[in-house]
């Protein structure tokens, strides 16, 4: 059986209110009555000589020997427009591939060591309150560290809403602590320096300097770097700063430190400062190679190749052309520039066979050859005997392996043929 | 030698020289460039950035629509599906600024610093914004009537469609993202976030909603998101009251708009 509920004289009140707001051009006059929540969550710095050091103070960190106490001071400001109750609690921090996440069904393991002052308490608009947290350790915890949220959550404090139909909302702001119980010395961090490198991240050069925490507390590590160019010590780029994410213990990282103006590519004298806690950190690197590696390595590979092939085949040429014009004696002697002609072609030869030639013991056979040629081309020229057959070309085929084979063949032929004719020609007319 | 040879001559020497030269720089790993970068100076300081979250209407009252609103004909419950409907007042805004501002600046990019303090949570973070049913336990629409619940009027919130309704118990939530952006100067400029948007069904199973995510590197002292949300939900059909005739109050879960700060 369906059965009508009718509305209470207040819900017609209210009707009758929405209504003229409505005609008035008010949107709800319930939800603009309810305010609206606003938070924000700061800390001091830490007072504490060994916290500071460690994390220049302003994150909430705590290290508390066994037995010990220690507090922080929780800044709470309100930018909402209604009065506000706040509630301090700590809850879970997880972690997965994603990073760390907030689990309120889980108690964290530090939960009953924590204690709030005030835990709850209203904030007016536009206020800040300050909440003192304190951890206390027991005497027989043992050294071990912790990580958890504190969690602050308001709501509006005017109690339930006097709407027939409403959802109240709350806000809540986190953030993650560490708690280490233990002794300065036992949880001293420490640091292994592995590398520096250059590298190109989106377009900008970065310095990458690659550390890891092989301590039992994670740390943010902050220093400077040094570097002189180790060739023009003129060239110095002094007091770059760095400061790293924090870094859990036992992980790696590279801290990307942006890449100072004028810092080129090449070799380097790298120092490098920090303190670690009580401790500093000095590490020196001498005549470092810091090469800044593009996304596309192969292609800055390619355009040297290509550019160094191109100044030796200009170098090769004008080299050629020089000597032809250092030595118009041996022309005018001959009286035939075919000779010359002759000595080019067998250059220009060698040339292209040593630039197939990939290795380096054909390279240097064909050295070897180069020079033999020249010999029976200039000096031997006029007899025939000088026949290249004889010379140092043929022998210099030296058949001991399988695989040069082909390179040998190229060269021989390439060297054979323009040597025979011209010099037959050349003896006959003698 | 004619003056043509020369030139040449001259030409090929030069090219001797320049080729050369071009050689040793390809094949050397270095390049040539001089400077000396040393430098000092003294600042003032700014206030530190914080992540903060403002906007949220502390209470959202939801009202039953005319038919020609999406509700039906009948102004109270009848035993068939009655729908409820609210929306914010105000946008929800996620944004970096000084601690009790109530949004980011959008003139001035040194209004605060992040001052890279180290640290978990405070050195230039990222953040990230979720919608949640925090007791899912009591995730569920009270019925009251004089100050007591009625248990055979109330229903959870569980996404399952029961007897006597052709609706599934949500919170029908539609969010739409407003301004969002990573730096808010001017006219706002890029726009990194990873945002929801549309209407989803909320239950004990699907809280939480992630609502806006901005990454660490796109992080700036002006980061700023900002959200308009509508909800609905309908009293199920097939309910009966232990008083009838008279007027019931309904009160919803606490929705949690909670703020997380990452350093990833």
């Amino acid at each position: 059986m369906k059965i009508k509920t009718k509305l209470s004289k207040a819900a017609i009140a209210t009707l009758f209110l929405s209504l003229l707001c409505g005609v008035f051009g008010f949107n709800s006059l319930s939800a603009s009555a309810a305010g609206t929540l606003g938070l924000a969550f700061t800390n001091t710095e830490s007072t504490n000589g060994f916290v500071h050091s460690l994390h220049g103070g302003q994150s909430l960190w705590f290290v508390v020997p066994p037995g010990g106490t220690q507090s922080r001071e929780l800044l709470i400001s309100s930018s909402g427009t209604v009065p506000e109750q706040v509630d301090m609690s700590l809850v879970f921090l997880g972690r997965n591939a994603d990073g760390q996440y907030l689990d309120r069904n889980k108690v964290p393991d530090s939960a009953a060591w924590v204690k709030f002052s005030p835990q709850k308490f209203v904030l007016k608009p536009k206020t800040t309150a300050s909440v003192k947290m304190t951890y206390t350790i027991p005497a027989d915890e043992p050294i071990s560290s912790h990580e958890a949220y504190v969690l602050a959550t308001a709501s509006g404090a005017s109690g339930p809403s006097k709407a027939q139909y409403s959802v109240p909302q709350a806000i809540a702001i986190s953030r993650p602590i560490f708690l280490g119980v233990g002794t300065e010395n036992s949880l001293a961090p420490k640091i292994y320096v592995i590398d520096i490198f250059g590298e190109i991240l989106e377009g900008k050069s970065y310095l990458a300097l690659q550390i890891k925490n092989s301590g039992k507390v994670p740390f943010s590590f902050s220093g400077t770097l040094d570097l002189v160019d180790s060739r023009f010590s003129n060239r110095k780029f002094s007091d770059i700063k760095f400061i790293s994410q924090p870094l859990a213990p036992g992980d790696t990282t590279n801290v990307l430190i942006p890449s100072p103006e004028g810092l080129t590519e090449g070799k380097y004298d790298i120092s490098l400062t920090a303190l670690l806690g009580s401790n500093e950190i000095n590490k020196v690197w001498l005549g470092k190679l810091i090469k800044f590696t593009p996304i596309f390595p192969m292609f800055q590979v390619l355009t040297r190749v290509l550019l160094g092939i191109i100044f030796l085949l200009i170098l090769a040429f004008s080299l050629r052309y020089l000597r032809r014009q250092n030595n118009p004696d041996k022309k005018s002697r001959t009286g035939k520039s075919a000779i010359l002609e002759e000595g080019q072609d067998q250059l220009d030869l060698l040339i292209e066979a040593m630039m197939k030639n990939a290795t380096k013991k054909a390279v240097k056979k064909s050295a070897v050859k180069k020079s033999a040629v020249k010999k029976s081309a200039v000096k031997k020229s006029a007899v025939k005997k000088s026949a290249v057959k004889k010379s140092a070309v043929k022998k210099s085929a030296v058949k001991k392996s399988a695989v040069k084979k082909s390179v040998k063949k190229s060269v021989k032929k390439s060297v054979k043929k323009p040597v025979k004719k011209p010099v037959k020609k050349a003896a006959k007319k003698a | 030698m004619s003056l043509k040879t020369q030139s040449k001559k001259f030409l090929a020497t030069f090219a001797v020289v320049l080729s050369a030269g071009g050689l040793l720089l390809t094949l050397s790993s270095s390049t040539l460039s001089s400077a000396a970068v040393d430098s000092s100076a003294s600042v003032g300081t700014v206030p530190q950035c914080v992540w903060q979250l403002s906007g949220v209407t502390a209470t959202v009252t939801l009202t039953h629509p005319n038919a020609s609103n999406g509700g039906d004909v009948h102004a109270s419950y009848v035993g068939n599906d009655f729908r409820l409907t609210g929306a914010s007042s105000d946008q929800a805004r996620v944004y970096v600024g000084p601690a009790g501002q109530t949004s980011a600046s959008s003139t001035d990019v040194d209004n605060c610093s992040f001052y890279n303090s180290g640290g978990l949570g405070v050195s230039n973070t990222g953040a990230s914004a979720q919608l949640a049913i925090v007791d899912t336990a009591n995730a569920k629409f009270r019925a009251d009537y004089s100050g007591a619940e009625d248990t055979a009027m109330s229903f959870p919130l569980n996404g399952t469609t029961p007897d006597g309704s052709s609706k599934a118990r949500n919170l029908s939530l539609t969010i739409t993202p407003t301004s969002c952006f990573s730096s808010n100067i001017g006219s706002g400029s890029g726009d990194n976030w990873v945002k929801e948007s549309g209407t989803t069904g909320l239950n004990s199973s699907s809280s939480p909603i992630p609502l806006a995510t901005l990454a660490k590197v796109n992080t700036t002292t002006t980061s700023t998101c900002s959200f308009s949300s509508s909800l609905s939900v309908y009293i199920p059909g097939g309910l009966t009251p232990a008083h009838p005739g008279n007027s019931y109050t309904y009160t919803g879960p606490t929705l949690t708009t909670t703020l997380s700060t990452s350093v990833s």
